[in-house]
């Protein structure tokens, strides 16, 4: 074989495993921003869910909603960055929203049973406490009144009405 | 006084202290249930009127609006406002407002609103494009949305002999999350611009 047809060979090969490398390096990139923009919309939507859940268990949930835009605004970003082909700021606008909402769950889990404990609480003190109540001023206006119609009820025949 | 008419004002007030002791409960078990669940779409000009809203539009110059969300739930809600940009050939949105529209989103918002609770965004846009008067046609290269710039892949708009404008539409479609289908559905609510392009 000739020295100058080896050497092209050579560079043509290398040349060919440089972009081999390039396009599975761009190709890894690619679906490891998918993966990360998919994997954010996941959690963002089972944070909402945790929320929702402490909202339905009568919690004030004012103090968990900044966190949910500030990690839906880094996702919007995260797939404008995707689908302009900027797969690196797409990862991190991904990666930044799931950093957001590190611990969220936990913080509407709490939330949550705090709700649920206040409730059995509000129960109590304004529905099972007002009719117990009720029940017992009506029981006690029976006895009182029973009472106060036996005593008059005794009173009677000595009030001086006695016949000759 | 006789014994029965003591009774009768003695349990008056017995009657009248136990509905008084109740009335916590009593106040939460009549309380009428809410009626109405929905959510309120809007669209205002940048002096929150709509008087003014963009309509002439010159080649790269910022134009503002506000995109407003109310919630009436009654609970939490999670939307998404698509924009979307399209000239009169492409899929409008449904006019009654049962389907979006075909066209792909440029950008999607993420909102968060509690139950009673409002939202306001201002969307600021400018427009890059070409008018062929020879061709009586508008080609758009790309549109600023809040700083962004998305490529419109010089989408055309054909002079509209009946309107008299090279017309354009700037629209927002409202989705909601479903949490029992586990992803957004068509909110049914979209607002939008109609825009004419006015640089020769």
């Amino acid at each position: 074989m000739k020295p100058g047809k080896t050497a092209a060979n050579l560079i043509a090969t290398l040349m060919l495993l440089a972009l081999t490398a390039v396009a599975l390096t761009l190709a890894q990139t690619s679906q490891d921003a998918i993966s990360a923009v998919s994997e954010a919309e996941r959690l963002l939507a089972e944070a909402y869910k945790k929320a929702a859940d402490a909202e339905r268990a009568g919690a004030n949930t004012t103090e968990l909603v900044p966190t949910l835009e500030r990690a839906g605004r880094y996702l919007s970003d995260a797939k404008i960055a995707l689908s302009q082909g900027l797969y690196d700021n797409a990862f991190a606008f991904a990666t930044q929203s799931q950093v957001e909402l590190t611990g969220f769950s936990s913080r509407a889990e709490s939330l949550k049973n705090s709700a649920e404990q206040s409730r059995i609480l509000d129960v109590l003190v304004n529905v099972v406490g007002p009719l117990l109540g009720a029940v017992g001023v009506g029981v006690a206006g029976l006895v009182v009144w029973g009472r106060v119609s036996s005593r008059m009820n005794v009173q009677r025949p000595g009030d001086g009405t006695q016949g000759s | 006084m006789e014994l029965k008419e003591a009774k009768g004002i003695f349990f008056i007030a017995v009657a009248a202290a136990s509905l008084l002791v109740a009335s916590p409960a009593l106040s939460r078990i009549f309380t009428s249930p809410r009626a109405e669940y929905f959510t309120e779409f809007w669209l205002l000009d940048q002096n929150r009127g709509t008087s003014n809203y963009p309509f002439n539009i010159s080649r790269a110059h910022d134009y503002a609006v506000l995109l407003g969300i109310a919630n009436r739930l009654g609970s939490l809600a999670y939307y998404m406002v698509e924009v979307k940009f399209r000239n009169w050939t492409m899929p409008a949105p449904d006019p009654l407002g049962k389907n979006p529209s075909q066209t792909t989103p440029l950008l999607d918002i993420r909102i968060f609103l509690e139950d009673y609770g409002n939202g306001e965004l201002s969307i600021t846009f400018s427009l890059d494009y070409e008018i062929d008067s020879a061709e009586q046609r508008a080609s758009f290269h790309n549109i600023t949305l809040n700083g962004r710039v998305f490529d419109l892949n010089d989408q055309i708009a054909s002079w509209d002999p009946i309107r008299k404008d090279f017309y354009a539409n700037l629209y927002f479609e409202l989705w909601i999350y479903n949490s029992t289908l586990d992803d957004f559905e068509y909110h049914n609510r979209s607002v939008g611009l109609r825009l004419n392009m006015t640089d020769l």
